[in-house]
């Protein structure tokens, strides 16, 4: 048999993947075996996949890890992770830690079976992963459910060892995965110790050793079979082998050096089952997969959860942020009263960085700051974002982007400011999150109003007065405001040719929903910003 | 009443919320809820499982509640390892249960206790026998946080007093305050006559009144144990307690109006989208991960010769595609963002009906918000690192190099190929620094990842730049000598027909 070598990490050349149409056919469903006992009932699931409106479905059925880090809980993580809907069933509920598992209470098979079918009868399932199945009666009720109700794809991670090397499987367990379960398997996902009990015992201590465990294991039933190395002594890399019946495939990633690694199994078998119920090929899957973990672990690498031996792995590449960062609270309408918004230009102009004209204003009294750069190279954007940004929040003021959501994201600012020619607010807010602010740029009451139903916190409302830091733009005049603001459900802050002469004028308006002004030349194109803006504040206050 | 001691080191560890709860085959609530909630917050979440109910969107149709003996297992394994800083809980089905839940929290001392009283089935059952009701009096309240009880809830816990308005909500939370929690959060969403869903906030001192619209959905199933777990999660973070909960409730809005239009399941009530996520998979075809054979022709648009020749961005995509391009990146340094996500949603239809991947040059936000294959960037875009973490391990990130070390670290930063150049001169990028072909070999030597040359390459030097028969060298990237062309479509075919 051929093999061809795929190695993720040297760009080496692979085999050209054919081009998918739209909506591709699982290629594995073509395929004829002759151990398949259930080709009528695959039949019916093809009929199934014709409703792709339906959100992609991976159905767990695993232990429970109280840790997190392993079973349903790194599935329903992984699928997250992967933007697929997960539910579960629960074979057994361990009591474990990183220092290793204290406990284990196996459910009834027939309360297992109760769990599969309020699942599988009612929610679209497309593939079902398995994890922990504790006894040859849950093996049994788990086959007999999946000839009732059909499937995309099965995924079998066949958890018969645990991390310390103890066989958690016994004779009779075994013999149900033999007999019942590896025949209707799309693909099964063994590391090297679980391969050799499901062969009987011999011993994997090499890659050919592997592709023949591989091929070994086919036989058994599976469609695919993935032989997992990482436990291979004397590799540099990680090298997994893929057998879809004809091919062999060599799937390298670096090794990540962690005690993180807790659930890792678990983890890619629940990707590939992700992919698959999104719609890839079983090959794509399998490489997706390998990537996410790879990933994961990298950012994981220097995590402490526990005090134990082996923790978890961070599946989102999110739990890191939170150690570094000051959370503001969520948006105070009052913070709106003096906004100060950047100009590049100005500050070229009086030979000052976009920080020390922050400094200034925030330390003269801006409640609000917001960066706008339409011509800066997106890293010096970002690197001046992330001084900004501990400049005001030692000053506990809310620093927002202008447009760029990816500048957000990536310094982790507290909102952003979108004009009308912009990422639309309902895509920022999807992007950011619920806890970001989000202010719109303004000149209707239709406006204003739309900006409320996509989910934005405030109205930015101008240009009020003429100005020359924007081409081309409409001004709208006090009545403007007022019109607006009367019709906004969101506070308001009028921008546009705002300073000393006229901003007292613009807050005695006295319409409700007018939280502030806005100001960007006279701030940022004055000699002194620090005495401008108390002069501006003490004029709004 | 005993005082908490803030484990000052535990402060420093990732925020950790430790769900006591049941679980719902249907993933909709329960530890599935919570586990998703903090997950979407940035925080880690470990459970404890209380009992395992069989569910789905129609109801509960089985529960199997665990033996106190083993729950008791599951805390101490968690409490005494994993530095947890707030605990939530869900379904606590049994007065033993909540004795030990007490008795352990007792020896683990904790930042905060969050209470979601789960008394009360969707269907209006009380849950709770007199005995449970009388542990969460006796021992679980007087050392809780906040509790979050819904108006049924709320009327359990008090004896069975009715709530009909926000100022039966205001009275309850003072009578619910006195029985001991710090907090009490009374959540009105099941009150009549109410066009916003009103809920009471009482700290001991102050009444606060949060409101919003309400979303008309069938997907609320699990906002309870949503609401509960993410003020755990905020809390774990470091906010205060009214921040954390109004956190917690712009979240749940934010959730269900993202999934108001979802099906899950075929019954009453389906579950909602903690991660706003979900429906992306509904609309867009997902492309393989990256293949680099697909650099073979790698086409970048450019919006000055698409005017130039009177051609939307769409319809010059369509003809690279159509002659051969077996990539295609979309580079806009000046258009407006919300012309740019238009044209790339149109482009990206365009690519993969051909399965063609498309990329986006530097703007991580527009390759999300449309949900591009991935990203190219430059020396002075976005690290290639923090796009990955932006991205995800999925996406395609391409990386300009001129040296050998920028590749070395591309390859660092988790990038999938080198973008290597300018190899001639060319009128579209000023001020860029030409490396010729000896530059381009010597990257292409260097480098453990896949290299695309790109710089001034057209019909008349293409075959010469292929022909360095370098390892790695898998094509090349043009842009004038596409779009350049009246004919988008003949050029490509040509080129194509060059380099293959």
């Amino acid at each position: 048999m051929a093999t061809q070598l795929l190695c993720m990490c040297c760009g080496a050349q692979p085999q050209p993947q054919p081009q998918a149409a739209p909506f591709m056919r699982f290629p594995f469903w073509n395929s004829v075996h002759p151990k398949n006992p259930t080709s009528v009932v695959r039949v019916q699931a093809e009929a199934a996949d014709m409703n792709m409106n339906s959100i992609p479905h991976v159905l767990s059925v695993a232990g429970s890890d109280s840790g997190g880090g392993a079973g349903i809980q790194a599935d329903l993580k992984t699928c997250a992770a992967r933007r697929v809907y997960c539910s579960t069933v629960i074979t057994a509920v361990t009591a474990q830690n990183t220092a290793g598992v204290q406990g284990l209470n196996i459910l009834p098979e027939d309360f297992v079976a109760d769990q599969l079918h309020s699942v599988l009868s009612d929610m679209h399932v497309h593939v079902v992963k398995t994890g922990m199945l504790p006894s040859l009666n849950i093996v049994k009720v788990l086959c007999q459910t999946l000839r009732k109700f059909p499937i995309k794809a099965l995924v079998v991670d066949p958890v018969m060892i645990s991390t310390s090397g103890d066989v958690l499987v016994g004779p009779s367990v075994l013999a149900g995965f033999l007999e019942e379960l590896l025949p209707m398997t799309d693909i099964v996902t063994p590391n090297i110790k679980e391969a050799s009990v499901l062969l009987g015992g011999v011993p994997l201590k090499s890659v050919s050793d592997m592709r023949t465990a591989a091929k070994l294991i086919h036989d058994l039933g599976p469609r695919n079979v993935l032989v997992k190395g990482g436990d291979l002594p004397n590799s540099l890399d990680a090298i997994d082998v893929f057998f879809d019946g004809e091919e062999f495939y060599e799937l390298c990633s670096p090794r990540v050096n962690t005690r993180n690694s807790h659930g890792t199994g678990c983890t890619l078998a629940s990707c590939i089952a992700a992919e698959l119920a999104k719609g890839s090929s079983m090959l794509s899957a399998v490489k997706t997969a390998k990537h996410f973990i790879e990933a994961a672990l990298d950012y994981s690498r220097d995590m402490t959860i526990g005090n134990g031996a082996q923790g978890p792995f961070d599946h989102f590449l999110a739990l890191n942020i939170n150690q570094s960062s000051c959370r503001l609270n969520r948006f105070n309408p009052n913070d709106l009263l003096l906004y100060a918004v950047t100009d590049s230009a100005m500050n070229r102009k009086w030979g000052r960085s976009i920080a020390e004209a922050v400094k200034a204003a925030v330390e003269g009294g801006a409640t609000i700051v917001q960066l706008r750069e339409k011509d800066a190279e997106t890293r010096d954007f970002l690197e001046a974002a992330k001084v900004c940004l501990e400049i005001c929040h030692s000053y506990g003021v809310p620093l927002l982007i202008n447009d760029r959501i990816d500048v957000a994201l990536a310094c982790d600012a507290d909102g952003v400011h979108v004009g009308q020619s912009d990422m639309p607010a309902r895509l920022a807010r999807t992007l950011l999150g619920p806890e970001k602010i989000i202010g719109v740029s303004c000149k209707t009451p239709e406006q204003a109003h739309q900006a409320w139903i996509d989910g934005a916190d405030y109205i930015g409302c101008g240009g009020v007065y003429p100005t020359n830091t924007k081409a081309n733009n409409r001004t709208i005049g006090l009545e403007g405001l007022k019109e607006v603001c009367l019709a906004s459900t969101l506070p308001v802050v009028a921008i546009g040719g705002i300073g000393l002469s006229n901003a007292r004028e613009v807050m005695k308006l006295g319409a409700p929903n007018l939280n502030g002004v806005a100001v960007v030349s006279a701030l940022f194109d004055r000699e002194c910003i620090l005495t401008e803006t108390r002069n501006l504040h003490a004029l709004v206050s």
